[in-house]
């Protein structure tokens, strides 16, 4: 076989080698936790073409760049946790998304030395400042690749032949708003951003940032009742059913929010609103998440996002959404309608869930009784982490969980 | 879209490098119904190619591609079936691919065949008359297969905005260009061929089993031109026929099963991506901030469903409305049954902030400062969106509703009334959100 013909042909993905669009996020949490997202973007005809070059299929690339990333977390050590990797095909590239949790924002600046970022937080009790820093921006280390980077071509980069597109992006979310004096980037709320196009990679990279720390009040807490299950059934029950059901097959199961009330000695009551969602659910998912604080203000102020990883079952659920900063009370809760009861019952933790009537007027648009539309999630003071499942036919009744019970 | 141009990639590949074989096998009888078998065999490492190209984790999603692909050219085709699709290793290093089709006559081929670039076929009865030799009437059936060189060329054209790799040199001269093989079997034993050009290395064969064989460099079946042959015989019986087309007619093999799930899953897997999709195009919503004179907001916000989503999206809205009541707690909400302008029926969620917002808690949306005697309010509406697809980008999502306490003397925006902008959401803009800028200017007193 001509080899050198296939080549021939394959010049055009060859000539997209080398052609990455690298970003790396680093989220501080407020809870002293930070979330790196690591996103590679790359044309797909040039990375499948690598992929043949070096005799791996996709499943086989995913696989390995998925060891990959477990050696970074082996290498950073338990406080780092890699939340998920996923190797999506969009618009004839391929995007890689790498994204850990780690317990401490030390164990995420030796993850970003393995970039070859140095990064350095600057925490007082006034404000926040972080910097990243680099004597030379390195495109493998920046990428993580393995063997499936492949390098620009510099000699035909040098004459003129190959156009390097590569990029770099970083960005920094604070836990506050940055200060106005912070030097160029581009800011979107807590964010700021910086990008840097492959012919500056040989400068030294320099980016900072900083914020006041601001007590954030919350928004004071409403006491209005949802409105009555029986009043959206009615509306719901006046709809056509025709394709209904089909729909509710489709994503009932797949775009599931989740409630994780983590309970502290005080009984007071850490909550976290949280969406799961599957590869294909993801964008559906990500939106209503996105769309939920835009029409509720006390989520931006109330909450801040959050990522955790629950096992339902031995199954491995990524699960995201908005946490609490101020954790409430038991007696907070009741004032709230006492829609989540915390208390203690010969002297353990009891966490309680009032479900809303609804499903109640009978619909294939509802699903099967078992159609599971939600899971609870209660964590209790000792560590205990227990989970139920909430139902089309379970709703209406309440969902009692007890520290200590099986 | 993005897969069809990685197989014209692939197959510009493999006509260039000379390893694919063509062999087609077309039986015809005598109600003018028949059988097209058609085997493409492919060197392992253009196999290997084109899944790496095409992102497919087996040869089995390769082959399910290749199915779904006919099926998709068969939509509208009456009288044209597919009866099974199958690959096989030829040798260690060359994988088969058969496609067998089953069709009603000739005609309803061609009208496939045009669509699907395929070759197109003519059968002609003809009754032979009865001579001193043969004292049993004869038919003459004649077979035509005519080459469709512009499906052949379609696919080797480069794929769109794609360099055409230039081949000069030895590499050129050397090319090994495959071959082909058309077999024709007809209702009776072949009689005799039309004649061939004898420069281009085709050759015609009459074998034992009745059929008549072309075969010869690839090449030469590109060029436009019609394989024809005659075949002669006493028509069979009723019963006859039936046992022939019993025969001929192949059982689908337990590889097209297993490729008929594996396709079944793919369109099931398509169909979750549209349903996620539907949900964002059956979901509307609408934010009316009213910003006061003492820097108050009155916050208002409408989240439409319509359907057919409405019932699965509205209940989990209804659901979280009620797990999460720090949030939900603070609006007044109706819930009212509503028409969209294309006349689908939904549900509408009508939330009023029962205690207004001092606007400075708005941060990350809108923030205002002092410019001379103007305010200048910048507005940045948050990504929502990441992925969208040209549906989604261009349908309306969402509407902004700002009113300001003086009036508007500037803004990016569309202005809506003296005091008010009102801006349009698209999931383009949800994707890549544009920071409006409003200037306004109090009125002198």
């Amino acid at each position: 076989m001509n080899r050198r013909l296939l080549l021939a042909f394959a010049l055009v993905a060859l000539l997209l080698a080398g052609c990455y669009e690298t970003e790396v996020q680093v989220k501080l949490l407020p809870n002293g936790q930070a979330l790196v997202i690591h996103t590679v973007s790359m044309p797909a005809a040039a990375f499948n073409m690598r992929l043949s070059a070096v005799g791996a299929a996709p499943p086989q690339a995913e696989k390995e760049l998925a060891q990959l990333a477990e050696q970074d977390v082996a290498l950073v050590g338990k406080q780092m946790e890699l939340i998920d990797l996923s190797y999506q095909t969009t618009n004839d590239r391929v995007r890689l998304v790498r994204r850990y949790l780690f317990a401490d924002r030390e164990h995420a600046a030796r993850f970003l030395d393995l970039l070859g970022l140095t990064f350095k937080i600057a925490d007082s009790c006034s404000a926040v400042a972080a910097t990243a820093s680099a004597d030379r921006l390195d495109l493998q280390k920046l990428t993580r690749l393995g063997r499936f980077f492949e390098k620009t071509d510099n000699g035909q980069q040098a004459e003129g032949k190959i156009k390097s597109t590569s990029s770099f992006t970083f960005r920094v979310t604070l836990p506050d708003y940055p200060d106005p004096g912070t030097p160029p980037g581009r800011k979107e709320g807590r964010t700021t951003s910086w990008m840097v196009n492959e012919e500056n990679f040989d400068q030294p990279f320099k980016v900072a940032v900083s914020a006041k720390k601001k007590k954030i009040a919350p928004l004071p807490l409403g006491r209005s009742a949802p409105p009555a299950g029986a009043a959206i059934d009615a509306v719901l029950a006046s709809l056509p059913t025709d394709g209904a059901d089909d729909f509710t097959r489709r994503m009932g199961g797949r775009m599931i929010p989740i409630v994780h009330v983590r309970v502290g000695k005080d009984l007071r009551a850490d909550l976290s609103l949280l969406w799961a969602s599957d590869e294909i659910s993801r964008d559906a998912a990500d939106y209503f998440r996105r769309l939920e604080a835009l029409l509720y203000p006390e989520l931006n102020v109330n909450y801040y996002e959050w990522i955790e990883v629950l096992n339902f079952d031995d199954q491995r659920t990524v699960a995201e959404g908005y946490r609490t900063r101020e954790p409430l009370s038991s007696k907070q809760h009741k004032q709230l309608g006492g829609a989540i009861s915390i208390s203690k019952k010969d002297g353990k933790e009891n966490v309680a869930f009032d479900l809303p009537k609804l499903y109640q007027t009978k619909s294939p648009a509802n699903g099967p009784a078992d159609r599971v539309v939600a899971m609870l999630v209660v964590t209790f003071s000792d560590g205990q982490t227990v989970h139920a499942p909430v139902t089309v036919g379970g709703m209406g009744g309440v969902a009692n969980f007890t520290a200590g019970a099986k | 879209m993005r897969r069809m141009r990685l197989f014209v990639f692939w197959a510009l590949a493999a006509l260039a490098i000379g390893c694919l074989n063509l062999e087609t096998h077309v039986v015809f009888f005598q109600d003018g119904s028949g059988v097209y078998t058609e085997k493409v065999e492919m060197k392992k490492e253009l196999i290997d190619f084109a899944m790496s190209q095409g992102g497919f984790a087996s040869y089995e999603e390769l082959l399910a591609d290749a199915v779904q692909k006919a099926q998709q050219e068969l939509q509208g085709a009456a009288g044209v079936k597919l009866l099974d699709v199958r690959g096989e290793w030829a040798s260690n290093d060359a994988l088969r691919i058969t496609v067998v089709y089953g069709f009603d006559s000739a005609e309803k081929w061609n009208a496939f065949a045009t669509v699907a670039k395929k070759p197109s076929l003519t059968f002609v009865a003809e009754q032979e008359k009865r001579t001193k030799k043969k004292k049993a009437a004869e038919t003459v059936w004649t077979i035509g297969f005519q080459t469709n060189v512009e499906g052949i060329a379609k696919n080797a054209a480069p794929a769109e905005g794609a360099k055409k790799p230039e081949v000069s040199g030895p590499d050129a001269m050397s090319m090994n260009v495959g071959t082909f093989r058309i077999a024709l079997t007809g209702p009776g034993p072949a009689r005799e061929t039309a004649p061939l050009p004898a420069d281009e290395g085709i050759q015609a064969q009459l074998p034992d089993d009745g059929s008549a064989v072309f075969s010869g460099p690839l090449t030469a079946a590109l060029k436009q031109r019609t394989f024809e042959a005659k075949f002669a015989g006493a028509p069979l019986s009723a019963a006859g026929l039936e046992a022939a087309k019993k025969a001929a007619f192949i059982e689908p093999s337990a590889q097209y099963g297993k490729l008929q799930q594996l396709i079944a899953q793919r369109q099931e897997r398509e169909a979750v991506r549209q349903a996620g999709e539907a949900a964002i195009l059956g979901s509307q919503f609408t934010v009316k901030i009213a910003i006061g004179a003492d820097g108050k907001v009155r916050w208002e916000t409408t989240q439409t469903y319509l359907a057919p989503t409405a019932a699965f999206a509205a209940g989990r809205e209804a659901l979280l409305d009620a797990l999460a009541p720090d949030a939900a707690g603070n609006y007044s909400t109706k819930i009212e049954a509503v028409k969209a302008t294309d006349g689908r029926p939904g549900v509408a969620f009508v939330r009023t902030r029962v205690a207004e917002l001092p606007l400075e808690r708005l941060a990350g949306l809108i923030s205002v400062k002092r410019d001379g005697a103007d305010w200048v309010y910048t507005i940045q509406p948050p990504q929502l969106l990441t992925n969208v697809s040209e549906k989604s980008a261009a349908a309306t999502l969402g509407k902004l509703i700002v009113t300001f306490p003086d009036p508007v003397t500037g803004a990016n925006a569309p202005i809506a009334g003296p005091h008010e902008i009102a801006v349009e959401l698209s999931g383009a803009n949800l994707r890549d959100p544009a920071t409006l800028i409003v200037r306004t200017t109090p009125v002198k007193k």
